[in-house]
C-alpha cells in the first residue's frame, strides 16, 4: 500500500471510530473515555504522518505558523477533553461525534504542521499528544480507583 | 537517627570544602608554567578512567546501602504493631494524645483538604520521621519510639496562611 | 562548520540574545530583592503579614525560575543561531508569550495576593485561600502562557537540531558513537557540545511543556468548573515533573556557554567526544525521571518509582562530574587561562554546580530524605546551583560577550571584590539554609522555629554582601557596554 493509501485508510478508520461509538450510546467512565480519545488522537496523528511528503525536510529558518499550530494543538486537545462535559456529550450523539472528530483532527494538525515545520517535530508532538491523553486517564476528572 | 542530619551536614561541608579546594588548585595551576594540551589530555583521560570507576562504585554502594533503610516497607510488620490515625487539615492535626514506646507504631496519615506534611520532632527538637498527609490517600508511617517524652508535630508541606503555626504534639510513654 | 553570519544577521541574532538576557536579569534583580526581604522577615528584621510573605514567596519562586530560564534561552538560542538559520520572529513570539505570562503572574500576586506557592499543588490554589478566585485564574493562565512560550522556544530548538544535524540519529551522534570509523572516514563531524545542550533542552523541554500543559489545563478547567475533580497524587506527579525538569534544564542550557567560552579563555580546543555524547544521552533520560525524588515522602506512590527516583538522581550526577566539569578542569589545568570576570564566573559556576549537586545527591538518598525533605536543606541545594551555578554561567557568557566587544576587562581589584562578594556573601547566605536544614527547620515558614531566625539573620548578612557584589557587576557591565558602543560607533 502506498503512503497515501495508508493515510486514507487511517483517516477513514478515525472517522468511523469517531462517529460509531458516539451514536452507539456507550456509557463509559471518564478514564476509559479519555483512553478512547487517546486512540482517536493517535489515529489522526498517524494519518498525518503518512500524508507528509517524505522528501521534504523543512527548515527552522521559516514556517513559524506551522510551529505555532503544532504547539497549540495539544493544549486545544486538553480543553476539548473537558471531563465534566462527557455526561452531556453521551446524551447528545451528534455533538459527541463532532468532539471525536475534532480530537482526531487535532492529532492530525499537530503532526502535519510539525512535520511541515521540520521533519521529526510533528511525529514527536503526535506521540506526546497520545501520552497526554493516556496520562489524563489517571487523574483528569478522575478520582483514584 | 537523630544525629543523621548532623553527620550529613559534616559530610557535606567536608565534601564541599574538598571540591572547592581541588577546583581552586586547578584554577591556580593556570598561573604557573603552561603544559601543552595534548599532554594534559593524556594525563586527564588516564585519570578519568579511575575517576569513573570510583564514581561508579560509590554510586552503586550508596544505593545498595540505602535500600534497607527505605521507610516504605515498615508498615507491613508482624501484626504486633499498633495503628494510630492522623488527620491533617488547615491548620491543625487530629492526633492520638499518647503512644507507647518500644512498640512498633504505624501512623495512618491522611488529610481532609489540601496536602500537608506530618513531621515528628523528638524531645530534643530533631526531625525524626515524616510522611505526606494527602487528601484521598492514606500513607502509613512506621516509627519505633525508644525515648519517652513530648514529641512535636509540624506541617511539612506548604498548606496556606497558617502553615507555620500548624503544630501539635503527643506524648510517648 | 559554523555558519558565517553577515554583520546584519549577526546583529539581528545578538538583538534576540540581549532581549532575552536583559529580560532575565531584570526579573532576577527584582526577585533577589524579594528573596532578601523574605530572609529579613524570617530573621525578624522586618515584619510581613503571613499573606504577604507567602504571596511574595510564590512570586520569588516562579519569577526566579523564569528569570534564569529566559536568560539561558537567550544564550543558547544565540549559540545555535551561529550553527544554523533560525527564525527571529519566533524567538520574539516565544519571548512575548513568556513576558505576557509573567505580567499575568505579577498581577495575580501583587494585585490579587495569590499565594499557593509556585508549585500550585492541587488543591491548594482553590482551598482555604485568602485571595480572590480571579487571582488563581490569572496565575494559572500566566503560567500557561509562560509554558506556551517555553514550548515554542523548545520546538524551535528541536527543529534546529533535527534539521541541522540530520534527524534524531544525527543530533544524538548515534553513528559517531557506534560506527565511528565509517563516520569519520566519510568526513562527517558530530554535533558540537553546545548542540547537545540544545537537543536535551529541546526534547526534555517539549516533554516538560506537554506535562505542564496537562496539569495546567486540568487546573484551569477545575477553576472554571469545580465539579471536575483531580487526583491529588496524579497532580503532584505532573506538577513536580514539570517544575523539576524546567528548573533542572536551565543549568544544562546555560552550561552551553561554558562549552564555547571556556576554551576561548583557556586558549585550548574543546570538541565533542564519544564520552560527551553518551553523557548527554544520560542527561536526556535522567532530567526526565529524577523528579520522583520530590515524592519520596508519598508512601502511596508506586514503589518502583521511588527506586528509579533515587537511581536517576544519583546517575544524573555522573555526566556532570565525569564529562562536563571534568572536561572543563582539563581545559583550565596548566593552561594560559585569561582570568577575567567572564572566566571567573564560568569557573565559579562549575564549582557551585558540583557543590550544589553534592548537596542534592545527599538529599536524594531516601533514608536521609526522611530527615531533610521540605526542610531548608532543599532551598539550600537548589540555591547553590541556581545562584552559584546557572546565574554565574549566564553572567560568564554575558561578560565574555562584553569583554570581546569592548576589548577590555575588569581590573584585578574588581575581580577580587566580586569574587569575594559572590562566594563569601553567597556562601554565608547558603550556609544559613544548609545548617537550618540539618537542624530540621521547615522550608516555607513565614515564622520559623529556632534556630531558624538566627540563621536567617546570618543569611541576610550574606545577601547584603552579595548585593554589593551584584551592584559592582552591574556597574562593570554598563562600563564595558559603553566602551563596546564607543568602539563600534
Amino acid at each position: 500500500m502506498t503512503r497515501r493509501g495508508i493515510a486514507w485508510t487511517l483517516g477513514i478508520i478515525a472517522v468511523l471510530a469517531s462517529v460509531i461509538p458516539a451514536f452507539a450510546g456507550v456509557d463509559e467512565p471518564i478514564a476509559i473515555h479519555h483512553l478512547d480519545h487517546s486512540g482517536l488522537v493517535l489515529l489522526g496523528a498517524a494519518a498525518a504522518f503518512f500524508v507528509r511528503d517524505p522528501s521534504a525536510k523543512g527548515s527552522p529558518a521559516s514556517g513559524a505558523r506551522w510551529l505555532v499550530l503544532t504547539v497549540l494543538a495539544p493544549i486545544a486537545m486538553m480543553f476539548v477533553m473537558w471531563p465534566s462535559l462527557y455526561d452531556y456529550l453521551d446524551a447528545h450523539a451528534s455533538l459527541h461525534a463532532l468532539e471525536h472528530l475534532v480530537l482526531a483532527a487535532l492529532g492530525y494538525v499537530a503532526v502535519a504542521a510539525g512535520e511541515r515545520y521540520v521533519r521529526g517535530v510533528g511525529a514527536t508532538m503526535g506521540v506526546l499528544m497520545f501520552v497526554m491523553a493516556v496520562l489524563s486517564a489517571a487523574g483528569y476528572g478522575v478520582m483514584k480507583p | 537517627m537523630a544525629e543523621t542530619t548532623t553527620i550529613v551536614l559534616v559530610v557535606f561541608l567536608i565534601g564541599a570544602g574538598c571540591i572547592i579546594a581541588f577546583m581552586t588548585a586547578v584554577a591556580l595551576s593556570s598561573l604557573g608554567k603552561p603544559l601543552p594540551q595534548a599532554e594534559v589530555s593524556r594525563m586527564g583521560y588516564a585519570a578519568r578512567k579511575w575517576w569513573a570507576r570510583i564514581l561508579g562504585v560509590a554510586v552503586i554502594i550508596a544505593f545498595a546501602v540505602s535500600v534497607p533503610w527505605f521507610p516504605y516497607s515498615g508498615a507491613k510488620v508482624l501484626g504486633s504493631e499498633q495503628h494510630f490515625k492522623v488527620v491533617a487539615q488547615q491548620f491543625s492535626f487530629t492526633l492520638p494524645p499518647s503512644v507507647p514506646s518500644k512498640t512498633p507504631i504505624v501512623f495512618d496519615v491522611t488529610a481532609t483538604d489540601v496536602n500537608h506534611g506530618f513531621g515528628i520532632y523528638d524531645p530534643a527538637g530533631k526531625l525524626v520521621a515524616q510522611v505526606q498527609a494527602m487528601p484521598d490517600y492514606v500513607n502509613h508511617l512506621r516509627v519505633d519510639f525508644t525515648t519517652p517524652g513530648k514529641y512535636v508535630v509540624r506541617c511539612l508541606e506548604y498548606c496556606g496562611v497558617a502553615h507555620a503555626q500548624m503544630q501539635s504534639s503527643f506524648e510517648v510513654q | 562548520m559554523t555558519t558565517t553570519l553577515d554583520p546584519r544577521e549577526l546583529s539581528a541574532a545578538r538583538r534576540v540574545m540581549w532581549t532575552y538576557l536583559i529580560t532575565g536579569f531584570a526579573i532576577f534583580a527584582l526577585m533577589i530583592l524579594i528573596g532578601f526581604s523574605m530572609r529579613m522577615e524570617q530573621a525578624g528584621w522586618i515584619a510581613y503579614a503571613p499573606q504577604t510573605f507567602y504571596s511574595l514567596m510564590t512570586l520569588h519562586g516562579i519569577g526566579m525560575i523564569t528569570a534564569v530560564a529566559v536568560a539561558s534561552m537567550g544564550e543558547l538560542w544565540y549559540l545555535m543561531r551561529l550553527e544554523t538559520v533560525l527564525d527571529e520572529r519566533l524567538a520574539y513570539w516565544a519571548w512575548g508569550f513568556i513576558v505576557a505570562g509573567a505580567i499575568a503572574v505579577v498581577i495575580s500576586v501583587l494585585a490579587g495576593q495569590f499565594g499557593a506557592a509556585w508549585t500550585f499543588l492541587y488543591p491548594l490554589p482553590f482551598v482555604g485561600t485568602w485571595w480572590p478566585s480571579w487571582a488563581t485564574g490569572f496565575y494559572l493562565i500566566g503560567v500557561a502562557l509562560v509554558t506556551i512560550g517555553w514550548m515554542m522556544w523548545c520546538t524551535q530548538m528541536l527543529g534546529c537540531v533535527l534539521s541541522r544535524y540530520g534527524g534524531f540519529r544525527g543530533a544524538l551522534g548515534w553513528d559517531y558513537v557506534f560506527h565511528r570509523r565509517a563516520f569519520e572516514q566519510s568526513g562527517r563531524t558530530p554535533p558540537p557540545p553546545q548542540a547537545y545542550a540544545a537537543l536535551v533542552a529541546a526534547v526534555d523541554g517539549v516533554l516538560t511543556g506537554t506535562i505542564g500543559m496537562i496539569i495546567g489545563v486540568a487546573l484551569i478547567v477545575h477553576w472554571i468548573s469545580p465539579s471536575v475533580v483531580i487526583d491529588p497524587l496524579w497532580a503532584k506527579n505532573l506538577t513536580y515533573f514539570f517544575g523539576h525538569a524546567f528548573a533542572n534544564l536551565t543549568i544544562y542550557m546555560a552550561v552551553a556557554g561554558v562549552y564555547v567560552g571556556m576554551p576561548r579563555y583557556a586558549d585550548r580546543e574543546y570538541h565533542t567526544s564519544v564520552a560527551l555524547a553518551v553523557a548527554w544521552w544520560g542527561t536526556l533520560v535522567f532530567v526526565a525521571i529524577a523528579y520522583f525524588h520530590h515524592l519520596y515522602m508519598d508512601f502511596v506512590q508506586i514503589r518502583a518509582l521511588q527506586y528509579i527516583g533515587e537511581a536517576a538522581s544519583y546517575l544524573s550526577s555522573i555526566p556532570t562530574a565525569l564529562v562536563t566539569v571534568y572536561g572543563s578542569l582539563m581545559l583550565v589545568y596548566r593552561s594560559r587561562m585569561r582570568w577575567s570576570l567572564g572566566s571567573l564566573f564560568m569557573f565559579g559556576g562549575l564549582v557551585g554546580w558540583i557543590v550544589g549537586g553534592f548537596g542534592a545527591v545527599l538529599d536524594a538518598t531516601i533514608p536521609i530524605n526522611s530527615d531533610l525533605h521540605n526542610t531548608l536543606w532543599v532551598p539550600a541545594h537548589f540555591h547553590t546551583y541556581l545562584l552559584e551555578g546557572v546565574v554565574l554561567f549566564v553572567l560568564g557568557w554575558t561578560f565574555m560577550m562584553l569583554e570581546e566587544r569592548s576589548g577590555s576587562i575588569s581590573s584585578a581589584a574588581v575581580r577580587w571584590l566580586v569574587g569575594l562578594g559572590f562566594f563569601g556573601g553567597g556562601g554565608l547566605f547558603l550556609l544559613g539554609f544548609y545548617i537550618a536544614g540539618a537542624e530540621g527547620v521547615p522550608r516555607r515558614y513565614a515564622v520559623q522555629p529556632a534556630p531558624g531566625p538566627e540563621l536567617s539573620g546570618l543569611a541576610s548578612v550574606g545577601v547584603i554582601i552579595l548585593l554589593i557584589a551584584l551592584v559592582i557587576v552591574l556597574v562593570e557591565a554598563i562600563r564595558l557596554a559603553a566602551i563596546a558602543r564607543r568602539r563600534t560607533a
